[in-house]
């Protein structure tokens, strides 16, 4: 895996290299998060010439290691200003590793007004004009059809939906799954920075590419994936919960934790949680049959499968990757109750291209707002689609919470560095609040999900309504995050291997396998360590400071019931998370 | 004493009358989660994250009246 490809929009040339040495050892959020530090001008504006995006699959992925098909896009956010890495199932990370491709940077951004097609095979790349039928507000769904008839089934698509072509701050980039549905890179805005470089898709055909990567030790690397399989398939919540329930599964526990954020974070607990449950979603699913499926994966060698297709009442299929945040966000805090609305929405935004946590924490603002009437799931919907247009709506909601909020005049707006804080409230879970506010990413739970030891008792036990112990569980977190998302890795093996040593000693096993090294676990954790600190300096030089690391400042003084609590970190204890 | 137990995933075959695995549960005063576990038939095995009045707590919690109790097995999301 040694190809390093670059694309220049100005002058539409592409440079084909060697993977330069000081990359060679990094793959993932490592290597996406090192390049924009060292090639992107902090202060750049995020749509214009200066920034670049990159896409790089992770140390492990085109092996044959479950959960290994992560794909993670790099570049500077539009939405937070701030550095970005946003990752991704789908198809696109296992063809890039086989074609042996390091990594993927556009760059540049043409004078004319035209959009384009980038087009990877083994042979080389080509950049064609794109399709009139799939631009001007051509939901995702029919691109990816138009795409693949084009360019053939098999192939790996990433695309900018209408946001991203409209430049949008929510704007996600969408990769085609195995089954040609969607799964998205979805915070932080990157599909705009698709969109701004005029490039509407990318395309990636491996016919010819080798079945799996080079494996510098075979035997080795079977023996430690066989391991690290056995871990995820022994762990109750990688084996069993999540291939049930998916993760909606969590509204009914942080329900009862009384830190599912409600009515715009007003409130920490919902009576109507049963209509909106995973518990619910199972049934209904299990009920309606037709295309519907209660598991699914989302990319080839995911045996977690904590996707599912939910159908709608007459067995049809309606959505798929329908997650805990975003049914949270539409059914608690925007009080949304019918399920059905919520799926709707959900592949509305999917079609447009928009980062369905951030547009839906942004639909409950708007309703906070006077925008949208509370609780309104057909009024939403309308709203959602006119992005896809784009009316003054459709391009308010597509700005994010952030926007809305300040649009509508609230101090209630649940954001970090513009970020929509998604579905823990950070008063009744501190962990995770300690993450939101320092993570480099904006608020950002995956950045350090202090909700599992917080609520889930996975990785140990510490109290979510104590400070104590949670600077180190946050942080901590956030450095073994850094270095998972590197690896390609599916996040969820982290319940696994929390849990069971030889999980992660499997994993880092399978990474000197492929690539005959000698990692230790401290070398990971010098790996993540030195992730979140370019990462950091990154933000710093973009004008970042120990200030901006601070939750909206409501949830120091409106006590969250039913716990009653608020968010009592001072603001030296917030900074040494990042002590280290 | 009357305890409200909220039985949530797998659990809830235990109580398939019940809708969506809430109901009442007379118990003696002074009993403890793992009593309200046992008096249920349900394996403590079973059960991973006990919440009693939405705060994570052991088999050992003293329960009292008017209690919420959260049963839940193993779970995860993100």
């Amino acid at each position: 895996m040694n190809k390093f490809i670059r694309v220049n929009m100005t002058t539409r040339e592409v440079a084909m290299q060697e993977t330069p040495e000081k990359y060679a050892g990094l793959a993932g959020r490592a290597l996406t998060s090192t390049f924009v530090y060292d090639e992107v001008k902090p202060t750049c504006h995020a749509l214009g010439k200066n920034n670049k995006l990159i896409f790089a699959p992770g140390f492990l992925s085109g092996t044959t290691a479950a959960q290994s098909g992560r794909i993670s896009v790099g570049a500077k956010s539009p939405l937070t200003g701030t550095i970005k890495e946003s990752n991704s199932g789908g198809s696109f990370s296992q063809k890039m590793a086989k074609m042996g491709i390091k990594a993927l940077v556009i760059e540049g951004m043409p004078a004319d007004d035209k959009f384009y097609i980038v087009k990877i095979d083994m042979n080389g790349v080509v950049l064609d004009e794109a399709p009139a039928e799939i631009l001007n507000g051509c939901g995702n769904h029919e691109a990816i059809k138009v795409l693949s008839a084009k360019y053939g089934d098999s192939v790996g698509i990433a695309l900018a939906g209408p946001a991203g072509e409209y430049r949008l701050p929510t704007a996600n980039i969408s990769f085609k799954d195995p089954e040609g549905h969607i799964r998205s890179a979805g915070r932080g805005g990157l599909g705009a920075v698709l969109g701004s470089k005029k490039v509407k898709a990318i395309i990636l055909d491996d016919t010819g590419a080798p079945l799996s990567v080079p494996i510098a030790k075979p035997e080795a690397f079977q023996a430690a994936a066989k391991a690290f399989a056995k871990a995820l398939v022994t762990h109750p919540v990688t084996g069993k919960a999540l291939s049930a329930y998916g993760t909606d599964v969590l509204i009914n526990i942080l329900n009862e934790a009384g830190g599912l954020p409600a009515k715009n974070f007003t409130a920490g607990r919902i009576e109507w949680n049963d209509n909106i449950s995973g518990e619910t979603m199972n049934a209904t699913i299990t009920e309606r049959g037709g295309e519907g499926k209660v598991s699914h994966g989302c990319h080839t060698g995911c045996i977690i499968r904590c996707s599912q297709w939910y159908p709608d009442k007459n067995g049809k299929y309606i959505t798929s990757g329908f997650e805990y945040e975003t049914v949270w966000a539409l059914g608690a805090d925007a009080g949304i109750k019918d399920l059905d609305d919520i799926a709707y929405l959900d592949r509305a935004m999917d079609d447009v291209g928009v980062d369905s946590i951030d547009v839906s924490v942004a639909i409950a603002t708007a309703m906070a707002g006077g925008l949208l009437p509370f609780g309104d799931g057909k009024a939403a919907l309308e709203a959602v689609k006119q992005i896809a247009v784009p009316t003054p709506m459709g391009r308010i909601l597509g700005g994010g919470t952030a926007i809305v909020g300040k649009l509508c005049g609230l101090f209630r707006t649940a954001v970090v560095k513009d970020q929509a804080i998604p579905a823990y409230d950070p008063r009744a879970v501190k962990g995770v609040g300690l993450t939101y506010a320092t993570t480099p990413m904006g608020a950002d739970h995956t950045a350090g999900y202090a909700v599992a030891t917080n609520i889930l008792k996975v990785g140990g036990y510490v109290d979510p309504l104590k400070k104590d112990g949670q600077v180190e569980l946050s942080r901590n977190l956030q450095i073994a995050t850094a270095a998972v998302d590197s690896t390609g890795m599916c996040l969820f093996i982290a319940f696994a291997i929390l849990d069971i040593p030889e999980g992660f000693n499997a994993l880092v096993d399978m990474i000197n396998a492929r690539y005959d090294l000698a990692l230790t676990a401290d070398d990971v954790t010098a790996l993540g360590k030195s992730v979140l600190k370019t990462e950091r300096a990154f933000n710093a030089a973009a004008g970042f400071t120990n200030a901006h690391d601070r939750l909206p400042e409501f949830f120091e003084y409106e006590p969250c019931p039913p716990h009653n609590v608020v968010w009592d970190f001072t603001p030296e204890e917030i900074d040494e998370v990042f002590n280290f | 004493m009357t305890v409200e137990v909220r039985l949530f995933a797998t659990l809830r075959r235990h109580a398939p009358a019940s809708p969506n695995g809430v109901m009442a549960v007379e118990m003696p005063a002074g009993s403890t989660v793992l009593e309200l576990v046992r008096a249920l038939n349900l394996d403590p095995k079973e059960v991973h994250l006990i919440m009693v009045n939405g705060t994570g707590c052991g088999f050992e919690q003293p329960i009292s009246d008017g209690d919420r109790i959260g049963l839940f097995p193993p779970v995860g999301g993100g």
